[in-house]
C-alpha cells in the first residue's frame, strides 16, 4: 500500500499540486467553495426538515439537491487532487479517516432524506402529511456530521 | 521594526496573546470560520440563485427568513476573524490578499445594504414561480461574485508572504 501511495505522491501531477505557485491554493479554494455548496445547501434542507422555516415549500427545494451534487463532485475531484499531494500522510492519518467517515455518513443521510422526504414533499406542503420525528432526528444528525467533517478536515492540515 | 500603535495594541491584547499561546485555538477558530462561511455563503448564495431564476418555485419571502442564519454566520466570522488578525497583526496588515478581502467585504456589505433597502421590501410579491426584478438580479449576481472572490482572497492569505499565516 505504501508503495502505491508513494507512487501516487511521486507523479508529476502530485508534484505540480505541491510546488506550483497557484495550484495548491486554487484547488484548496475550490474545495472551500464546494464545501459551502454541499454543506450550506444541506443545512438549509436539514433545517427545513426540522421545521425552520415551515413557510418554505419542500417541493421546489428538491432542485437545490442539484447544487449539493455539483458541490460534491467539485470536492471529490479537488479532494482527490489534494490527496495525491501527500498521499502517504493522509492515508495513515486517523483524523483524515474520521473525516472520510463523516463525509460518507453525511452523503448517505442526504441521499436517504432526499429520496424519502422529497417523495412525500407534496403531501407535506399541502398539510396532508407530517415529517416524522425520526427524519427530524436524521436531519439533526446530518448537521452534526457535517460540522465534524469540516473540523476534521481543518485539523488534518495541522498534523 | 516600528509598527502602528493600533497594531501593537491589537498584538498585545488578551485575544492576541491567547491566540498565539494556545496552539489548538487557531485551527479550531479556522474550523468555526469555515462553518460561519458555510452559513453565510450557503444562505446568501441560495437566495441569490433563486432571484436569478434557479429553483424558481421557491418563494423569496420564505427564503428571506433564513437571513438571520447568514447574519449569525457573519457575526461568528467577525469574531474568529478578529482572532486570526490579533494573532499576527503585523503580518496580516501587509498581506495583499487580506487587504483585498477587506475591500471586497466592504463592497459586498454595501451591495447587501442596497439590496435590503431597495429590494427586500418587495420580496413578498415574489412567490413561487414569479420572476424577480432586473435590479434584484443585478445585485444578486454582484453578491455571488463578491462572495466567491472573498472566499478566494481569504484562502490566499495563508499562501502569501511569510508563510506564517
Amino acid at each position: 500500500m505504501n508503495t502505491l501511495l508513494q507512487t501516487i505522491q511521486d507523479t508529476s501531477f502530485a508534484d505540480w499540486v505541491r510546488v506550483s505557485e497557484w495550484g495548491y491554493p486554487i484547488v484548496l479554494t475550490l474545495h472551500s467553495l464546494g464545501l459551502a455548496l454541499v454543506v450550506g445547501v444541506l443545512f438549509i434542507i436539514d433545517l427545513r426538515i426540522i421545521g425552520i422555516p415551515r413557510s418554505l415549500p419542500l417541493v421546489p427545494m428538491r432542485q437545490l439537491m442539484r447544487l449539493v451534487w455539483l458541490g460534491f463532485t467539485v470536492n471529490l475531484l479537488t479532494g482527490l487532487t489534494l490527496f495525491t499531494a501527500d498521499a502517504v500522510k493522509f492515508y495513515h492519518s486517523p483524523t483524515f479517516r474520521f473525516k472520510l467517515l463523516a463525509v460518507v455518513s453525511g452523503v448517505t443521510l442526504a441521499a436517504i432524506l432526499n429520496s424519502i422526504v422529497f417523495k412525500a414533499a407534496p403531501d407535506i406542503d399541502s398539510g396532508a402529511a407530517r415529517i416524522s420525528p425520526a427524519f427530524k432526528g436524521m436531519a439533526i444528525l446530518s448537521i452534526l456530521v457535517w460540522l465534524a467533517a469540516i473540523s476534521l478536515g481543518r485539523y488534518v492540515a495541522y498534523e | 521594526m516600528h509598527h502602528a500603535p493600533i497594531l501593537v495594541w491589537i498584538h498585545d491584547s488578551p485575544l492576541g496573546v491567547v491566540m498565539r499561546d494556545v496552539t489548538w485555538l487557531f485551527p479550531t477558530f479556522q474550523a468555526i470560520h469555515l462553518v460561519g462561511m458555510t452559513l453565510l455563503v450557503g444562505v446568501i448564495g441560495v437566495i441569490d440563485l433563486r432571484i436569478l431564476g434557479f429553483a424558481k418555485g421557491l418563494p423569496v419571502a420564505a427564503l428571506h427568513r433564513l437571513i438571520p442564519l447568514a447574519l449569525a454566520g457573519f457575526a461568528v466570522n467577525v469574531v474568529t476573524g478578529l482572532g486570526f488578525f490579533a494573532s499576527e497583526p503585523y503580518s496580516f496588515a501587509v498581506v495583499w490578499a487580506f487587504r483585498i478581502k477587506m475591500l471586497l467585504l466592504l463592497l459586498a456589505g454595501l451591495n447587501a445594504l442596497w439590496f435590503s433597502i431597495s429590494i427586500s421590501p418587495h420580496v413578498h410579491g415574489w412567490v413561487g414561480g414569479v420572476d424577480a426584478s432586473r435590479l434584484a438580479k443585478v445585485l444578486s449576481l454582484l453578491s455571488l461574485m463578491f462572495w466567491v472572490c472573498i472566499v478566494f482572497a481569504g484562502r490566499f492569505i495563508a499562501f502569501e508572504g511569510t508563510g506564517s499565516l
